[in-house]
């Protein structure tokens, strides 16, 4: 049932790879002319949440383009689709489950690619799990959900669309930074400002983002990252629930 | 010995805002027929078949296969090809059947190759480089691959060139007499003549008339009549209950009469025509005839009918 999801996925996989190894080639390219790459600092020590949160947020991009799947389906493929022995959530569910490993493969080649270059310049010793922001349980379910909660979105937002839903990641991306930039300025106060928040509390990056307080130091956005998995969570799981009610009740 | 029904359409309707695409529309189609729905276009057929099949909501009638309601578990013994095919342009033909072959349990390798054989299809292109001919083709062979008994057709044989055209129809003839039960639609009456062996005409929405194709055809006679010069009035005839339509077209004049049509050919034969014949009616002028009923072709009939 999931097999045309399938070979999207992997083509979507195979350009990633491109895009990695050509990023890797770069990046070493450039570190070797700077002369960096020779001379790293003997107490460098750089925190592995840092390189998963950047392969986080690759991951996200991928699981924003998978989230438009149900609106590629809806763009001329439903009366093939919606005439197959299997139900209209079935089918949803199986090609979910393609996606989840699709992103999950996205993250891991993304960390791969990272850790890629620091062996080729022997940095690997510089990673640390500890530090600031240790990787523990509660940083590893924060990350995952990231992702999840923009293809929730991203399902939710593209489900009952028809066409154009490809360009609906990037402008919920643009979106959501202007909104955790104007909900972290406060720059609009009374009213606006409270529309502004509430809307913010459904924007993944808000639960992903700092801010510097007065005091100058790097702030999440949220109290705790309890919080954080909590809203990350809810934006997954409503959007998707939202996603397959409207899906189910199109028409061809 | 009545035969079983495969297919019972009850009163399905459907409009989209205002304008009602279907009415009230009904068929029975029994176990291993064609059946053939004929219609001008936006007559709604698509739209009956996607009512029927669940794609599109009704506002009301009902829809039974084989006597149940359908399920998703049906569609491992159904089959609908779209008017457009439906299919994934990036994908290659192979892949389309792979997808067949892991969703189908009745999925027919042996056959998907000579399907493929037949349409010419190419299994490593990708279908985005297929012409529409061959993407009809590629939807086709999709249905036909999984054996199904019922098949849903709309416009099977559109984009088709005249070659493949025969090939679908022999298929479909062929599936019937293997039992399966067939609904096609086809602005080609010709293709419909020649497979279906039942028919409906649905004309903006409405079904105007349905039946055996031979019923109809014996029921409905045209007299022809050739003059020596244009054709003179035919007064009174018109007013005749029997007649359905009057063409004349310089020196010929065609009569189209539901039953008997004893009584038309006399009134001609008072004109002395050069030739008189009374013919049966093809399915071409039962179509026309239906729509021009349903217009209330005044203005077909009227520029035809002597005043």
């Amino acid at each position: 049932m999931y097999y045309m999801e399938f070979l999207f996925v992997r083509k979507v996989l195979y350009w990633l790879g491109g895009l990695l190894v050509a990023a890797i080639a770069i990046v070493s390219w450039a570190l070797a002319s700077s002369g960096h790459a020779l001379s790293p600092h003997p107490h460098a020590a750089v925190p592995l949440s840092a390189l998963m949160a950047g392969a986080t947020f690759v991951a996200a991009i991928i699981a924003m383009i998978f989230g438009c799947a149900l609106a590629r389906q809806n763009n001329g493929h439903l009366p093939l689709v919606w005439t197959r022995p299997v139900s209209r959530e079935r089918f949803a569910l199986s090609i979910t489950l393609v996606h989840l490993v699709g992103i999950a493969t996205a993250f891991a080649m993304t960390l791969a690619a990272i850790f890629a270059v620091f062996a080729i310049f022997g940095w690997l010793d510089a990673i640390t799990a500890t530090g600031d922001v240790p990787v523990n349980s509660s940083t590893i379910t924060h990350m995952v959900l990231f992702p999840l909660s923009w293809y929730g979105l991203v399902l939710a937002i593209t489900a009952s669309m028809r066409s154009g839903a490809g360009f609906m990641p990037f402008g919920a991306w643009i979106l959501g930074s202007l909104l955790v930039g104007l909900d972290a300025s406060h720059l609009f106060s009374g009213a606006s400002g409270i529309v502004i928040n509430v809307l913010d509390h459904v924007n993944p990056l808000y639960y992903f983002s700092g801010h510097f307080d007065d005091s100058g130091r790097n702030q999440s956005m949220v109290s705790n990252v309890g919080t954080a998995i909590a809203g990350l969570a809810g934006i997954a799981v409503v959007g998707y629930a939202a996603a397959l009610a409207q899906w189910r009740r199109l028409e061809a | 010995m009545t035969e079983p029904i495969a297919i019972a359409v009850d009163g399905l309707s459907k409009r989209f805002g205002d304008v009602t695409a279907l009415d009230n529309f009904s068929i029975a189609v029994p176990k291993g027929s064609i059946f053939g729905v004929l219609g001008t276009n936006g007559a709604g057929k698509t739209t009956a078949f996607k009512c029927m099949l669940g794609l599109a909501r009704s506002d009301s009638g009902t829809t039974l296969f084989e006597g149940s309601q359908l399920t998703p578990a049906l569609f491992e013994r159904m089959t609908y090809v779209h008017e457009r095919p439906a299919l994934y342009l990036d994908p290659r033909v192979s892949d389309h059947l792979e997808w067949t072959r892991r969703t189908y349990a009745r999925y027919d390798a042996p056959r998907a190759a000579k399907l493929l054989d037949l349409f010419g299809l190419a299994p490593k292109k990708r279908v985005k480089t297929l012409s529409k001919g061959q993407q009809s083709a590629l939807a086709l062979t999709l249905a036909f691959v999984t054996r199904p008994d019922i098949l849903i057709l709309d416009e099977p044989a559109s984009g088709l060139d005249p070659v493949n055209q025969r090939n679908v129809l022999d298929l479909l003839i062929g599936e019937a007499a293997g039992g399966a039960t067939i609904v096609f639609s086809s602005h080609a009456i010709g293709q419909v003549e020649r497979a279906a062996d039942r028919v409906a005409i649905l004309h903006r929405g409405k079904k105007m008339l349905d039946g055996e194709v031979d019923v109809l055809k014996a029921d409905e006679k045209v007299v022809e009549a050739t003059f020596e010069n244009d054709v003179p009035s035919v007064n009174g005839l018109a007013a005749d209950p029997s007649v359905r339509r009057i063409v004349r077209a310089g020196r010929l004049l065609r009569a189209f009469v539901r039953g008997n049509s004893d009584n038309v050919a006399r009134h001609i034969a008072t004109l002395e025509p050069k030739s008189l014949r009374v013919l049966d009616q093809n399915l071409e002028d039962i179509f026309l005839n239906a729509v021009a009923a349903s217009d209330g072709d005044a203005a077909a009939a009227a520029t035809d009918l002597e005043a």
